[in-house]
């Protein structure tokens, strides 16, 4: 009992005299706090449940009016942009699936008759970081980030900073929590043509389907000086729906030539 | 008091507490089994016995085998709803449709309530019944037989598998069934059971997962002491891109000789008319 007093005690003044005033302990409690807060993590063995997201939104796209539908995996991981812009450009749908990036004429186009996968491989990281820098893609990938994630306040707001890994490695990001710990801003750095800062804010569950999985309707990014992305959400479907990515034969060919 | 304070004073206590409460550790369920497999008298394992505690309900490859029993967060019906369908369509995997077919499969989805044949009393059918409950092994063949799991109202089924080499009915002969035409083979020690002759009223599993009727299922039955791993392979190439390996579970043999099956409750849906919403259920 005396060698554990011993021990206690010199572990309390350890602690007393040393700590850090932002840590990656801090970071790791900060992420888990605003996972709680969006709902990623549930049941009773605490997973984290969130896996795959589909979101509609409307207002504009590099300052044209378009409607917006976004479909993700953060386990491909991978997404899907369908952006309906008014004239002159029309439809575009943009795919990234793991190491490929690719535009298609209608959705899972490349695997159906009279339909066009074409691959983009310059779009990969960017197509990427959009994935990985909404807010629940931010939050895991700080989780991912582990004792590299550093957390601290500023101004009262909770503060995340992480180095993203593998593709997307010399990019870093500065995530800011509000007071509910939702991912209220984040923004990346490390490549001037990729740096953004896209806000969010209004969570709600638009969700057909409850599933206590709130999601902003309000989404504005800041790139290149220019409002690239300013939307109003007005239906998600945060119940884990079926997405999938497959990726065509043909892009797969392109990219190992 | 402020945190820096308080620190020194949590990690007296802490370190004071009792050290039971921060010692314990998981059971390893997915530890293989020390028990020597049985074999029958031609020299395969013998795959007789009851498998699980109450007809396959009891897997073992969750790390928490009483997981189905707590509540989700605050305890209420409704986040317990909410937590277990999200996370049971958390599963990355998940059968790849050809795109004709997403749409499909979202709605069927949606709609699970009303749409998913198991909600409405219909058998699960080949896959998604799962692996059988009892295994009753002979040299010429192999009865399965099953019942419901808890909260499922499919119904006791059984399925008799001839083992003796013979060959599939030709497909355009066989009526659509739920359950197909199973033959099995055994490719070393484990069982092939191949099954054809579905209809396409069934699903793979929740989640919209539809097939068609030219479904071949693939499924592979291997014991090691008192564990039974199955796992099945699903082709279908009017429908899916490419083959979808289901996950593999893992079952504990009854131990109990007296061990029987539990009758499964007639079902009757009741529900549906009450229903508000499509909260999944």
């Amino acid at each position: 009992m005396l060698r554990r007093l011993l021990v206690c005690g010199a572990l309390a003044f350890t602690i007393a005299v040393d700590v850090p005033r932002a840590t990656a302990q801090d970071a790791q409690a900060a992420i888990k706090a605003a996972q709680y807060a969006l709902g990623m993590i549930r049941g009773p063995r605490r997973i984290a449940a969130v896996a795959t997201l589909e979101y509609w939104g409307e207002g504009s796209v590099d300052g044209m009016k378009a409607n917006y539908h976004a479909s993700l995996s953060y386990i491909v991981p991978a997404m899907r942009v369908d952006i309906l812009r008014e004239n002159p450009n029309g439809r575009e749908i943009h795919v990234v699936s793991g190491a490929f990036a690719w535009d298609e004429s209608v959705p899972g186009a490349g695997f159906m008759k009279n339909t066009t996968a074409t691959p983009v491989p310059k779009a990969l990281k960017a197509r990427l970081l959009e994935l990985w820098t909404t807010p629940f893609g931010a939050l895991k990938a700080a989780e991912r980030a582990g004792a590299n994630a550093k957390a601290g306040k500023e101004g009262g707001a909770t503060i995340i900073r992480f180095p993203f890994s593998g593709g997307l490695a010399g990019i870093s990001a500065t995530v800011v929590l509000n007071a509910k710990n939702e991912v209220e801003r984040v923004a990346t750095q490390g490549d001037p043509e990729l740096s953004s800062e896209t806000s969010y804010s209004e969570y709600k569950d638009l969700g057909e389907i409850k599933s206590d999985v709130p999601f902003p309707t309000r989404i504005t990014r800041r790139q290149g000086g220019r409002t690239a992305l300013d939307l109003t959400i007005t239906k998600t479907d945060p119940n884990n729906p079926y997405v999938v990515f497959p990726v065509p034969e043909n892009i797969e060919k392109s990219a190992s030539r | 008091m402020n945190r820096r304070s308080l620190l020194p004073v949590a990690a007296v206590v802490l370190c004071l507490a009792p050290i039971r409460a921060f010692g314990q550790k998981p059971p390893d369920w997915t530890a293989k089994s020390p028990a020597a497999t049985p074999r029958a008298a031609d020299g395969h394992p013998d795959l007789t016995g009851i498998w699980g505690t109450s007809g396959g309900a009891t897997y073992t490859d969750s790390d928490d085998p009483r997981s189905t029993l707590l509540p989700a967060r605050d305890g209420t019906l409704i986040n317990f709803e909410r937590d277990n369908t999200l996370i049971r369509r958390a599963d990355p995997n998940k059968p790849i449709y050809r795109p004709e077919f997403w749409e499909r499969v979202q709605k069927g989805d949606q709609n699970g309530n009303s749409e998913d044949p198991s909600f409405g009393c219909m058998p699960a059918g080949v896959p998604r019944m799962g692996p059988p409950a009892k295994v009753v092994q002979t040299p010429r063949e192999m009865v399965f037989l099953y019942v419901s799991p808890p909260a499922q109202g499919w119904g006791d089924q059984y399925r008799v598998i001839p083992t003796d080499g013979r060959q599939h009915t030709p497909l355009k002969e066989l009526d659509g069934t739920w359950k197909g035409e199973s033959i099995g083979h055994w490719e070393g020690d484990t069982l092939v059971v191949d099954t054809i002759g579905f209809n396409d009223t069934s699903w793979l599993d929740i989640g919209g997962y539809f097939h068609g009727e030219n479904m071949h299922v693939v499924e592979r039955l291997r014991r090691d002491g008192d564990m039974l791993t199955w796992q099945a392979t699903v082709e279908d190439p009017d429908v899916l891109i490419k083959p979808w390996v289901m996950n593999p579970r893992v079952i504990k043999l009854n131990p109990n000789p007296q061990a029987t099956l539990a009758e499964s409750l007639p079902c009757v849906e009741r529900d549906l008319s009450h229903l508000v919403n499509k909260e999944h259920h």
